[in-house]
């Protein structure tokens, strides 16, 4: 399957596919360069071509699946949650108010706080690592094994984990949003179909009530100027004679500290971590160390194999003596345009040696030079040789060089013997005055 | 047909006076410093024929240059030349009249003047030491009556300015373009800008010319990718190297045997060390296509002459105000999170007092001569086994900067070194200065929060891209300075 490229945005989904890919990613690149893209553009064509994917929609569609069923379940604990707070003892019923504040709407948010420092804590505190054991232990057990290297990504992967989490901090707030609104339900519920009051009580009641009357003027202070009717008479609803006369102002306030203090900042929090992940999905950087190397290889620039070097390389085969190799081949390199590029021997003693000269001809592209001594000419010996190289030359070009102070008559001897050996090749005959 | 040249591909050839650098210019810019592919040599004449060296980047040949052998009789070709042209300017087909019927007379000349006449730029390489003879302006003449796209280079090989004003003054007249180029010090931005002075004198192949550029980039930024990775991952292994051995009951209770022990683990500990920054050095080697440098790493010198030397330690890694910044900014960054933690109620207290307590830490140890951790009482093996002995890293905080630094020095003098010399180098951090001094605070801070975390045992992987980042800045910045750290 090859899913269609859209190289601005990321999505969640497309994030996990990519991490799976990368985690099963072989090593190999695609056959053309990936150039002119961004690094995120990069990434996606390289998802987009590949096979298989879908892990990550799953996973997206498993946790939208689980996260209505949580906040199903919050919105019903929140309902019950006020319906427990009722004492059905008392004529008329009592709804302890303290309980509603504590339980449906303070609880959810010191959850919030401690989660927040656990965050903020993370890795620094002893025990940590036993913590996320823990985790593996039981994601090993009961993941599938797709799931499982989800969950290996990210560990190991920054981006993935803050996207996800992000994801998940968004749903948390749905699911403590609607907590407060069952909360609110069945707050609505009791004061629409059931008659009842609203008191609290408490063992140490001058304190409970300082605090009470300072936390309803604090948590009424958006509305408390306007609707004076939504304050709550916090000394009369105190349990007592009177108490469910007294009483009425909690509904109206309760049910807007639920909504003003639980719901509203709670979806504000879902905002934001929407607008967080997409931040995140937006800047993915891709800076881990296997998605650089990722990146590497599928814009890598290929540079072509080295030239083949200089095609003036010539074997020079010393015929008896070791030549001087530093005079003689700058002589080479100037007067005949040949560089040496191996020497060998033959007239040694050494049969392998002679043998090696003859393999190493086909190493020799421009040329074969032979170098003999100006005293050493022994026709029968030198005409040998030249014959046997002049046999493997196949067209290269043949130079014979005469080394060492060569005396005219000697010139004029070498002369002689080079033309009368036309059989044995198109030999130049070169004079050196190299040892 | 000759092998050299095909008709598809812009060519250009490189030109100039026997001996003037033509071939390292070419070896230089083309990053080549093997003989077997390219010679250079101080002995005249060494390039006999013209060599065809192709630009293949992705599979495809985008140009190619010509190296050919030098001008060596200038004056007569230039005569011989006019004399074809009969009396009128000569012109490009005098020039292939005269390359076609004098080459037994003039072998090099036609050689080289071959190439131009089929098509290929002009790059003419001088050595503008030397004096402007009458032969020089043969050459210049020969080259502009080609007609074709020119580019002077100045290649330098003596510290004399004496005639670079009339050698600049007459290649102005007789060149589309006139650029310096040191072809034994060229680095990868003149290298660039050589390339990007062809584009400007052939716009009729800046298309293939661009993508050459392009690809240069794009080679060059992943190089220092790949350095950077290789960097990392060496101070990550050298940060977490430890050496250990087990030290039996026995050898507890007798002193001498306890040292003798731990002067071989001490020997493993610097042997390891020095294998893994010679690992790393010689990647970079292989990354910027070195060959002729040797990754000096010797595990004696490291131990004997760096590591255990206080002169190593003044002159590289941080100073000890520098350290003791750094610990303080990691010691603030804990010490906010636990502020963080108990929601801010400690007012900041955590903050000023990791603050504090880091730099101070940092302060007092730094001065530290730079001794190696040595851990007698270890883990308790099994029951009569003894003890586990650990040895390393140094005690000291600046040991991580040190390391650093050295590499540093070394990266810089390695991209130093130009392609086109052809003498043997040695790699070493004996000259250079510090780098990591110059870092910014916020980059000292990161860094020493990832190295603490290394020293530890337990590298931290979230902070690795930020450190890449950082190690990739200070080595981009390590390049483009002026280095001279290599030994022969």
């Amino acid at each position: 399957m090859v899913r269609e490229v859209r190289e601005d945005r990321w999505s969640l989904p497309e994030l996990i596919d990519f991490e799976l890919a990368l985690a099963s990613w072989d090593g190999a690149g695609s056959v053309e360069r990936l150039a002119g893209l961004d690094r995120r553009g990069v990434m996606k064509r390289w998802l987009a071509g590949r096979e298989g994917g879908g892990v990550g929609a799953r996973w997206v569609g498993a946790m939208r699946l689980a996260g209505l069923a949580a906040v199903v379940l919050a919105v019903t604990g929140g309902f019950g949650s006020v319906w427990g707070a009722l004492d059905g003892s008392r004529e008329p019923a009592g709804l302890r108010v303290l309980w509603v504040l504590g339980g449906v709407w303070l609880l959810p948010w010191v959850l919030f706080f401690l989660g927040g420092v656990l965050w903020v804590l993370r890795g620094r505190l002893a025990g940590g690592g036993v913590f996320a054991w823990a985790i593996r232990q039981v994601s090993g057990r009961v993941l599938s094994k797709e799931s499982r290297d989800v969950v290996a990504g990210l560990a190991a992967r920054g981006e993935l984990a803050r996207a996800l989490g992000w994801r998940l901090a968004g749903w948390t707030q749905a699911v403590a949003a609607g907590f407060h609104a069952g909360g609110l339900l069945g707050l609505g519920a009791m004061v629409l179909f059931k008659r009842v009051g609203f008191f609290w009580e408490t063992t140490t009641e001058s304190a409970v009530r300082e605090v009470l009357e300072s936390l309803v003027d604090v948590l009424a202070t958006p509305w408390g100027w306007a609707w004076p009717w939504a304050m709550p008479d916090v000394a009369g609803s105190e349990l007592g004679r009177d108490w469910a006369e007294a009483g009425l102002g909690w509904w109206p306030f309760l049910m807007l500290v639920l909504a003003v203090w639980g719901i509203f900042p709670r979806l504000l929090l879902l905002v934001v971590s929407k607008w967080r992940e997409r931040r995140v999905l937006a800047d993915l950087a891709f800076d881990a160390p296997a998605a650089r190397r990722l990146h590497r290889v599928l814009t890598q620039v290929k540079r072509g194999e080295e030239p083949s070097g200089p095609a003036d390389g010539a074997l020079v085969i010393s015929l008896g003596a070791e030549p001087e190799r530093e005079a003689l081949r700058t002589f080479l390199l100037q007067r005949l345009r040949m560089n040496a590029s191996g020497w060998e021997s033959m007239g040694v003693m050494d049969e392998g040696r002679e043998a090696r000269a003859l393999e190493a001809l086909a190493k020799a592209p421009a040329g074969i030079v032979l170098v003999a001594e100006a005293w050493a000419l022994a026709p029968r010996q030198m005409a040998k040789a030249m014959a046997e190289v002049a046999r493997r030359a196949e067209g290269r070009r043949l130079a014979l060089v005469v080394t060492g102070q060569a005396t005219p008559e000697q010139k004029r001897e070498w002369e002689r013997f080079v033309d009368g050996c036309r059989d044995a090749g198109a030999w130049e005959l070169w004079f050196s005055e190299t040892s | 047909m000759s092998t050299w040249w095909n008709e598809a591909v812009p060519a250009f050839v490189v030109v100039g006076r026997v001996n003037a650098g033509k071939s390292a210019t070419l070896a230089t810019l083309l990053e080549v410093d093997d003989d077997a592919v390219l010679r250079v040599s101080p002995t005249p004449g060494e390039t006999t024929a013209v060599q065809a060296l192709p630009v293949v980047y992705d599979g495809e040949e985008w140009i190619r240059f010509l190296d050919t052998p030098g001008f060596q009789q200038p004056l007569e070709a230039m005569r011989e030349i006019r004399r074809l042209a009969g009396g009128r300017e000569p012109g490009l087909e005098d020039l292939r009249a005269f390359v076609e019927s004098r080459r037994k007379d003039f072998p090099d000349e036609t050689r080289l003047l071959e190439p131009v006449v089929k098509g290929a730029g002009v790059l003419y390489v001088v050595d503008p030491a030397k004096p402007l003879r009458d032969e020089f302006l043969a050459e210049i003449e020969i080259l502009r009556w080609s007609g074709r796209p020119r580019l002077a280079l100045l290649n330098p090989q003596a510290e004399s300015a004496q005639h670079l004003a009339a050698w600049r003054e007459k290649l102005g007249t007789a060149f589309n373009l006139t650029r310096t180029f040191d072809a034994h010090g060229a680095k990868y931005e003149e290298r660039r800008k050589l390339m990007l002075a062809l584009l400007h004198i052939e716009e009729k192949h800046a298309d293939r010319i661009g993508r050459v550029l392009e690809a240069m980039d794009a080679e060059w930024a992943q190089r220092r990718e790949e350095a950077a990775e290789a960097l990392v991952d060496f101070l990550e292994k050298a940060l977490t190297l430890r050496s250990s051995d087990g030290i039996d009951d026995r050898d507890e209770g007798v002193p001498a045997r306890k040292e003798r022990k731990r002067a071989a683990l001490v020997e493993e500990y610097f042997r390891k060390l020095a294998e893994l920054e010679s690992a790393c050095l010689e990647k970079w080697l292989r990354i910027y296509r070195h060959h002729l440098i040797e990754a000096d790493a010797d595990p004696v010198r490291h131990r004997g002459l760096d590591l255990a030397t206080e002169e190593t330690w003044r002159k590289y890694g941080l100073n000890r105000w520098q350290l003791a910044l750094a610990g303080a900014g990691v010691g603030a960054a804990a010490g906010a999170a636990f502020d963080l933690g108990v929601g801010v109620h400690s007012l900041g207290a955590g903050t000023v007092v990791g603050a504090l307590g880091g730099g101070t830490a940092a302060f007092l140890k730094g001065g530290k001569l730079p001794e190696l951790k040595v851990d007698f009482g270890g883990a308790r093996l099994k029951a009569g086994e003894g003890r586990s002995l650990v040895v390393g890293p140094p005690a000291s905080p600046n040991f991580p900067w040190v390391l650093l630094d050295s590499m540093l020095v070394r990266y810089a003098a390695m991209l130093d070194r130009a392609h086109g010399r052809r003498d043997r180098a040695r790699l070493d951090a004996v000259d250079g200065v510090s780098r990591v001094r110059d870092l910014a605070g916020g980059r000292r801070t990161m860094l020493q929060k990832w190295f603490n975390t290394c020293l530890k045992g337990k590298p931290d992987r979230g902070l690795e891209p930020g450190v890449f980042e950082v190690l990739l800045e200070s080595l981009d910045a390590a390049g483009e300075s002026d280095e001279t750290g290599l030994s022969r």
